[in-house]
């Protein structure tokens, strides 16, 4: 053998699974000699301190298998994923969208205001009254009944002022 | 309780094995688990094991003791995460503080080279340790130390040297 031994193969020697040629040549190659000597040098300290000496701490630091970093930030990801549709489903009331409430608030407005029913006018009211007291008594989030309350209330005020 | 019952039916034979094989088991036991407790319970089920099979020929109780041994850790390895969550959690006061009197081998090797030894010897991946432990320090050939974790020689061998190159590295660390 002439090329050197790589280091794998200095510890295979040192653990007496070399080739017969790796062992010729470190007996008689300086540099490889050298090597093998020192190696052999830190396999016995090594020994000599895990079979003899305590150890500094007995909790030992352990790096984290890549499987369980993956597998931590999975379910990470996926508790997060809950909590944030648990959030937005008991937030958001379901149906229409805020721009649909918007829209019927200011087509009752309008209509109100501008149309010309010919209940308002056959009770005496101002369109401005009517659209006020239509608001007044009305939620922001409870337009589709505020709209119900204001068709009510101009059919019954126009039921009664047909009876008066 | 398990070492009461060891030592209570085995007076002559088996107390002179737990004297001669004890400390040389627990110590393998916890270089291959890392967790004091983990190590005192696998050494109790080898000697509970020894006591069983004490009627029985064994001519090297050495070896089979180391065996089984090894085989109890893989096995308790296996177990899950709840040994190793339990070793991570480990409460300060138990925690083994090593002897302020130097040993002689610590003197040898100075006791920051002693440390750096175990820094590394710790940081190894439980598989480099496991080879390590059974291939340099307790001497099994690679297809024993294969076929007793489940992997190929091939395995073996590139664990073994990952780990010596590793230890060889914090040796010459400088600093």
């Amino acid at each position: 053998m002439k090329r050197c031994p790589s280091k794998r193969t200095l510890v295979e020697l040192a653990m007496n699974e070399a080739p017969l040629d790796v062992v010729s040549h470190v007996g008689d190659c300086d540099a490889c000699s050298v090597r093998y000597a020192r190696l052999r040098t830190d396999l016995s300290m090594v020994k000599s301190v895990l079979t003899s000496t305590a150890s500094p701490r007995a909790v030992p630091v352990t790096r984290r298998p890549v499987r369980q970093v993956a597998l931590g930030g999975a379910v990470a990801a996926l508790a997060a994923g809950i909590i944030a549709w648990l959030t937005l489903s008991l937030h958001v009331t379901p149906g229409e969208p805020p721009e649909s409430h918007a829209e019927m608030y200011l087509r009752v407005v309008s209509a109100t205001m501008f149309g010309s029913s010919d209940a308002t006018t056959s009770i005496g009211w101002g369109a401005s009254t009517v659209a006020t007291s239509a608001v007044d008594g009305c939620e922001w989030g409870l337009l589709v009944r505020c709209s119900d309350t204001l068709s009510a209330r101009l059919l019954g005020d126009e039921n009664t002022g047909g009876a008066r | 309780m398990r070492e009461c019952v060891v030592l209570t039916r085995a007076p002559g034979a088996s107390e002179d094995l737990i004297a001669k094989h004890y400390r040389r088991v627990y110590r393998l036991c916890w270089l291959l688990l890392g967790d004091r407790h983990e190590a005192e319970d696998v050494t109790q089920e080898v000697f509970l094991k020894a006591h069983e099979h004490a009627t029985g020929t064994i001519e090297n109780w050495g070896a089979w003791l180391t065996r089984v041994a090894v085989n109890a850790a893989h096995d308790r390895r296996r177990v899950g995460w709840w040994p190793r969550w339990r070793r991570a959690t480990d409460d300060i006061d138990d925690m083994e503080l090593p002897s302020q009197e130097p040993t002689p081998e610590q003197t040898f090797a100075g006791a920051e080279m002693t440390d750096r030894i175990w820094d590394a010897f710790w940081a190894l991946s439980a598989r480099q340790r496991q080879v390590f432990v059974l291939r340099h320090l307790e001497g099994w050939s690679t297809a024993a130390v294969a076929t007793s974790l489940g992997m190929r020689p091939g395995t073996v061998k590139r664990h073994l040297f990952r780990a010596v190159h590793a230890l060889g590295a914090a040796i010459h660390r400088e600093g």
